[in-house]
């Protein structure tokens, strides 16, 4: 208890970890609510791409997939 | 006409038991009809939590199996005799019930009591089928910690697939001070990811473990800060809008003390 108003006195910068939590638990839930393993997601995204490429000229680096989450219903 | 409500959460040990006991007390403190069901087979808890663990003559498994009749099987509370606890078997195990038992069970008690609730058993297979099978409404509980939001976001899929829509969350154990320093996720931060409607926040408490040492919900404690939030928590189900606690480390006279000189 002393130590941590020493170390807010002393300004030392807190580790932080609630950031890490926020963000890996986001991640994690997209792919447990698209029932689709880091992998699948990966093999979706060659696929539409090579899909998208047959009809029109694109960049592989500049195709962005984007998962959108709203009210616990994902959407591609 | 009574509400029938199920407290899961996925991951065990998040305080499903204690959730149980504390809301079940709580609202049977203001004179309504209140019945516990533990269907933690195999696993039972809630009888030591409320301290009526030597009271059980017949449980859950003898009413089903027609070895004794409901009333029979209903333990009647020490403190409060609006309250009842119908405990689960101990020797038994999950498959001893099958969800339409629990739907005639929750049927028979729906008119007898303001409130019928479910303490269910961690994880997503039988047992946990077999609590929600009658229920009406559902409270998830979840720590502020990966891996219990995880299992909570799985569990209120679930839920909603099976007919239980809107589940309602508490967050259990929060400790106020590793969220001020950034070492814990906050209220907000869950409540965003999982997308579901806050019923309460408990936060960490000593208090919670010397309640159950003495089968004494922590409701009764009037300086215990969980049963504060637990008394909270009551009311909003009842209906009433009461504000959020201010989450404070400790009510005690150092805490005041700090908190008066404005250090932590
Ligand atoms: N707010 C709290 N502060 C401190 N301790 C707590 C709090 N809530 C619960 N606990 C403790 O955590 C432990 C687990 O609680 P509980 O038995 O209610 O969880 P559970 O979800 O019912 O577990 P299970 O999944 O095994 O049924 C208990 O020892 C309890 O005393
Ligand atoms: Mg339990």
């Amino acid at each position: 208890m002393l130590i941590d108003c020493l170390n807010r006195v002393l300004g030392k910068a807190a580790p932080n970890s609630r950031i890490h939590a926020r963000e890996r638990l986001r991640l994690v839930l997209v792919h447990d609510r698209a029932k689709m393993s880091p992998y699948f997601m990966n093999k979706l995204k060659e696929d539409l791409y090579s899909v998208i490429t047959r009809y029109v000229v694109a960049d592989a680096d500049k195709l962005e997939v984007v998962l959108n989450q709203s009210d616990r219903v994902d959407e591609l | 006409m009574g509400e029938i409500i199920v407290v899961t959460s996925g991951k065990g040990g998040v305080g499903k038991t204690t959730t149980t006991a504390n809301i079940g007390t709580a609202l049977a403190s203001e004179g309504l009809r209140v019945v516990l069901i533990d269907t933690d087979i195999g696993l039972r808890n809630l009888d030591v939590v409320m301290g009526l663990e030597n009271r059980i003559v017949y449980d859950i498994v003898d009413v089903v199996n027609g070895n004794c009749r409901l009333k029979q099987a209903l333990i009647r509370d020490k403190r409060f005799e609006s309250l009842y606890l119908l405990p689960a078997a101990q020797t038994k195990d999950k498959t001893a019930i099958s969800p339409e038992d629990m739907e005639y069970l929750c049927k028979e008690m729906k008119d007898d009591y303001d409130y019928v609730i479910i303490d269910c058993p961690a994880g997503i297979e039988q047992g946990f089928y077999n609590a929600i099978a009658g229920a009406e409404k559902a409270i998830v509980v979840t720590t502020p910690e990966v891996s219990a939001v995880r299992d909570a976001d799985r569990v209120i899929g679930l839920l909603e697939s099976s007919d239980l829509r809107n589940p309602k969350l508490i967050i259990n154990r929060l400790r106020p001070r590793m969220v001020r320093q950034g070492d814990m996720m906050d209220i907000e931060d869950i409540v965003d990811i999982l997308a579901v409607e806050l019923l309460g926040v408990v936060q960490e408490d000593d208090r919670i473990i010397v309640s159950t040492n003495r089968g004494e919900p922590a409701v009764m404690n009037l300086v215990s800060p969980a049963g504060e939030a637990y008394r909270r928590i009551a009311r909003r189900i009842r209906g009433e809008e009461v504000p959020l606690m201010h989450l404070e480390e400790s009510y005690g006279f150092m805490g005041r003390l700090r908190k008066f000189m404005g250090l932590c």
